[in-house]
């Protein structure tokens, strides 16, 4: 028989959940977004193992898919068959607030990776020594771009290294300083020599192929007292990841970066690009299959995903109630977890006898009708013919620019939710389905 | 670490727990990473659940950060070598501020960070605009507040690696800041634990009729005399005719009240108008004075508050004159202290710093007028005020010195009270003051707050006896019942309900007399809701009888468009309630 504090342990324990995984972990579900073809890891791991010389890759998904535990999964993956995976975050080096420039991005990357071989190889051998002191110099000379001690207020999640180039708090004066150089070109070609001599020593010294993983690209967002900078995020975005991908390549060395979604509504970039998109778990049918309809193999990946943190959780949910709560988060892991799950377990306290909670207990009615409510208060009356569309067509299609900075804010903020079958689709957040299946715009209604 | 306390404060509604109870699970394990984001467009509520997360963090010796907390004083931290004087400047600075403090050099010690973006952020915005240009303050910080949260939003959500050293965050925002959080702040946002979204002020639900009349509503009026009626009637005529040669204008100002008695709005306002013109022409800066005054009344018994402001802002400026060609003359002081009030009055919700800032300046004026001459019982009486409106104003930010202002203001009460025991106004006076005292402490320290409660009902009693006549007396012991009954609705629920019944039947004998008396249709309004709400105790049958009568009353003020914008709510509220009752 379960007690107030049993329930009070349990919530403790989802909300500790929202932290990336590695393979491994107690936590961790494997094939949570399909196994064989629909496992997009093990389908970018091929193509990076098809590719003989210097892959693109790009990786993206919404926020709360998993992106991090899958890359790390991908590092894994890659190490264990001959390759060396540099995995790190851009995060840690730029602002999610200012635009980027391909100068800057493979500056920080050159950064990352030497952060990561300081950090990795304390001893260097083989010349590696001077080849880093050689690029800390020409940074210091070049931009002025030094090495400091971060490890003073570093947190769980920052690197262990104690000195970390210093890009962040100066990357305004660093872009412009670039912008400013008469000899871009060879200022770029220069980095990107480095990365390629610092690759191939490791690749010398691990005799094994470089994979590069950039890892939170994908939050790249404007300033929020600037009326025109999501513009002018959008267009870096475009200008790096689109219009100069020669740019963003190093010669023999497998590169891959996670990106914002909405890059796909901004250019066709599949055809020159490798495109991996990390959708939410897929709750439902494909629409041409049968719209909104429960699919059994993504519901049991949730129960997994519960039976893992809380083995003892059908003493509170019934199996149809747990379903119940994994349709009503439409796959998004963090909202299932962290927010219906916790706030579920919250309410039991007060109804143990009750317990297990059947699907119709007025406590998952509660929960669904609070999450309707915030999920309504993301939207705007305006945004509705759109987000209708979206619901009908199961695809969004951007009619202008300014449509695409709306549709950034709605996929960032869990309105829409993507999925992918085979192929990409996206619906609404199921707390929306009744209030827009209801809504009749203004140009269906004439 | 002490345990924590988990049975409910019972001097608080059922609302307040729930969303303490939500919060409390913060301070449970407080090194874990966790964000909460409290939207809210209730004052009281919000102020209250923050005021007991304080307390329970320093129970438990849980680090408490608070921002944005800051004054002039502090604008060295921010980075600033001038005042900031645009809206973007403020932003900036403020941004700059919070983030120097919540990341300091060092490695943080702090576990809670209590971030209140909705009520905290402006008195600290108004704080560091230090050098406001006249008529352009409010747009400026209305622009600085909207950018400091966008821009302190966006900047946490970019540091959130960073934060997650630290223990829970709690961010309080406006009601309507939750697309607003989720776009400037989309990595907190889906990281956040589900978001409290508190009540709006419905007093159905948190609030309890006041003793004393909402701001920018007069108290209920006698019938204008007959002595007045004969003023009024020359001044229309003068009004008319044009002819004021011999018309005093003191005499213009008790016709612009009379009219406005009889609900003669506009007619008022032009016999204020015809006062001020009629002062100037005379050049008497006193009875311009008087003039700006009324004029600022009237125009506030319309509802055109920034005009009245205006009014009583020139009104100011002429008390300082005066004062300053007579600074001994004990009646000029007099009259600058009731100008600060004014402009007090006006601001107290829109700019609560620059309200405080005037009452306390009234406030200086009475403690000299009252230590001048202490024999004075009206100087006294009148530093009594001072001192509550000043609590009025702490109580959000500051309980504690709102409490020891409180707390003068009762001392002076009790004086009064003894000095004249059969004077009924000192009496109360003091029921007036034992009762803010109580509503002050009610969220800290509910047993003292009973106790208060108890002392100024007891006053209530005795004067409602000695005059079952008066309307005013009645209505306040209505008051009085209502909050003891507050205050018992969770420990002895029976005893809760017989004071709300008490409290309602005088409320429906009063309406009777005075059925055109907006304010006792509302706290009937109120007090059926509470009965109604009191279940188990009130069986579902009663409680949906009450909930019908409210219902019936709020739908009717509605129709005839007499809800306040807070009230608005009110209908849909108790039908939502009528609503949630099980069938029958």
């Amino acid at each position: 028989m379960l007690t107030a504090k049993d329930l009070r342990d349990f919530q403790k324990v989802l909300r500790q959940s929202d932290h990336p995984l590695n393979v491994g972990d107690a936590f961790h579900v494997p094939n949570l977004h399909g196994d064989k073809q629909y496992d997009m890891i093990e389908r970018l791991f091929r193509e990076i193992e098809s590719c003989d010389g210097s892959g693109l890759y790009y990786f993206t998904g919404q926020r709360g898919t998993g992106k991090s535990t899958e890359l790390r999964r991908l590092e894994t993956r890659l190490n264990g068959e001959g390759y060396r995976c540099i995995r790190f975050d851009a995060l840690h080096y730029l602002n999610d607030t200012q635009p980027i420039d391909a100068h800057l991005l493979m500056l920080m990357v050159a950064a990352g990776v030497d952060d990561w071989l300081t950090e990795k190889y304390p001893e260097k051998d083989g010349g590696a020594e001077s080849l880093l002191s050689r690029f800390q110099d020409w940074l210091k000379t070049k931009v002025e771009l030094e090495k400091v001690d971060v490890s003073l207020g570093a947190g769980p999640g920052l690197p262990s290294t104690r000195l970390q180039f210093n890009l962040k708090p100066q990357q305004e004066t660093l872009s412009s300083k670039i912008r400013g150089m008469s000899d871009r070109r060879e200022f770029h070609e220069s980095i990107i020599k480095f990365i390629a001599e610092m690759c191939q020593w490791l690749q010398k010294r691990e005799q094994r192929r470089i994979v590069i993983v950039v890892d939170s690209l994908e939050n790249l967002r404007g300033n929020p007292l600037a009326e025109q900078d999501q513009e002018r995020i959008f267009g870096s975005v475009l200008d790096v990841f689109a219009d100069h991908l020669a740019l963003i390549r190093v010669p023999d060395v497998h590169m891959v970066y996670s990106v914002p979604p909405y890059l796909c509504f901004l250019a066709n970039i599949t055809p020159q690009v490798s495109w991996t998109p990390l959708a939410s778990v897929r709750v439902c049918e494909k629409p041409e299959i049968a719209r909104r309809k429960p699919r059994e193999i993504g519901l049991a990946v949730m129960r997994d995903l519960l039976e893992r943190r809380l083995p003892r959780w059908r003493e509170v949910l019934s199996q149809e109630a747990l379903d119940r709560l994994s349709l009503l988060s439409g796959g998004d892991l963090r909202q299932f977890i962290i927010r219906i799950l916790t706030d579920v377990f919250y309410q039991a306290q007060f109804a143990l006898e009750r317990l297990p909670l059947a699907k119709d207990d007025s406590i998952i009615d509660e929960v669904a009708a609070a999450c309707s409510r915030e999920m309504e208060r993301l939207t705007v009356r305006s945004e509705w013919p759109l987000l209708k569309t979206i619901a009908n067509e199961n695809n969004i299609v951007a009619e202008n620019r300014s449509q695409i900075k709306i549709l950034a804010h709605l996929l960032d903020t869990k309105v829409i939710l993507n999925y992918r079958n085979g192929g990409e689709w996206y619906d609404l957040h199921p707390t929306l389905w009744a209030t827009l299946d209801a809504y009749t715009s203004p140009a269906q209604s004439t | 670490m002490p345990e924590l306390r988990f049975e409910l404060d019972a001097s608080l509604s059922s609302d307040f727990e729930n969303h303490w109870q939500r919060l409390r699970i913060l301070l449970e394990e407080p090194q874990l990473f966790a964000i909460q984001f409290v939207f809210s467009s209730n004052y009281e509520l919000h102020s209250a659940l923050l005021r007991r997360l304080q307390q329970t963090a320093l129970s438990l010796a849980v680090d408490c950060l608070e921002l944005p907390k800051t004054s002039s004083a502090e604008l060295s931290d921010t980075g600033t070598s001038t005042a900031p004087s645009t809206a973007h400047q403020l932003a900036e600075a403020i941004t700059r501020h919070c983030l120097a403090r919540i990341f300091p050099a060092a490695p943080p010690h702090t576990r809670l960070l209590l971030l209140d973006l909705h009520q905290a952020l402006p008195v600290a915005l108004a704080a560091l605009l230090a050098e406001p240009v006249d008529g352009e303050r409010p747009a400026i910080l209305h622009q600085a507040l909207a950018d400091s949260r966008a821009l302190l939003l966006s900047r946490l959500n970019e540091r959130r690696a960073q934060l997650s050293a630290f223990g829970p965050l709690l961010i309080l925002l406006p009601e309507d800041w939750t697309k607003p959080a989720a776009e400037y702040a989309p990595d907190l946002w889906t990281q956040r634990l589900s978001s409290l979204y508190l009540p709006p002020p419905i007093p159905c639900a948190e609030g309890s009729p006041s003793s004393e009349p909402a701001q920018g509503v007069l108290p209920p009026e006698e019938a204008p005399r007959a002595a007045e009626r004969n003023i009024l009637a020359r001044w229309q005529e003068a009004l008319r005719s044009g002819q004021t040669q011999r018309l005093p204008v003191s005499d213009g100002w008790i016709a612009a009240e009379t009219s406005a008695k009889l609900g003669n709005g506009q007619e008022a306002e032009d016999l204020a108008a015809l006062c001020l013109r009629l002062a100037y022409e005379r050049g008497s800066l006193r009875e311009q004075m008087g003039s700006q005054n009324i004029l600022g009344d009237m125009r506030l018994r319309r509802g055109r508050i920034e005009q009245a402001r205006e009014a009583y802002t020139v009104a100011l400026s002429i008390a300082q004159e005066l004062v300053s060609k007579e600074p001994d003359n004990t009646e000029r002081q007099r009259d600058l202290s009731v100008s600060y009030d004014k402009v007090a009055d006006i601001l107290r919700r829109s700019d609560p710093a620059s309200a405080l800032a005037n009452y306390q300046a009234s406030l200086n004026i009475r403690q000299d007028l009252a230590r001048q001459e202490p024999d004075n019982t009206q100087w006294q009486r009148n530093l009594s005020v001072s001192y509550e409106k000043v609590a009025d104003i702490l109580r959000r930010s500051d309980p504690a010195a709102a409490l020891d202002s409180c707390q003068a203001s009762l001392k002076i009460s009790q004086d009064l009270a003894q000095r004249e025991p059969d004077n009924t106004e000192w009496q109360r006076d003091l029921s007036v003051s034992y009762e803010k005292v109580a509503d002050i402490l009610r969220p800290s320290d509910p047993a003292a707050a009973f106790a208060n409660y108890e002392a100024s009902l007891k006053i209530r009693q005795d004067l409602a006896r000695r005059e079952p006549d008066n309307t005013e007396w009645q209505r306040d012991l209505s008051v009085s019942y209502h909050k003891v009954a507050d205050i018992l609705r969770r420990s002895d629920p029976t005893a809760a309900l017989d004071n709300y019944q008490a409290s309602l039947s005088i409320c429906l004998n009063l309406a009777q007399r005075e059925p055109d008396n907006l304010e006792l249709q509302t706290d009937q309004i109120i007090s059926h809701v509470k009965i109604a709400t009191l279940h188990p105790t009130v069986p579902t049958t009663e409680a949906r009888a009450h909930l019908q009568a409210a219902l019936q009353l709020a739908r009717q003020l509605e129709r005839a468009q007499l809800l306040t914008h807070d009230q608005a709510v009110w209908p849909d509220d108790i039908q939502r309630r009528l609503d949630a009752l099980p069938s029958a």
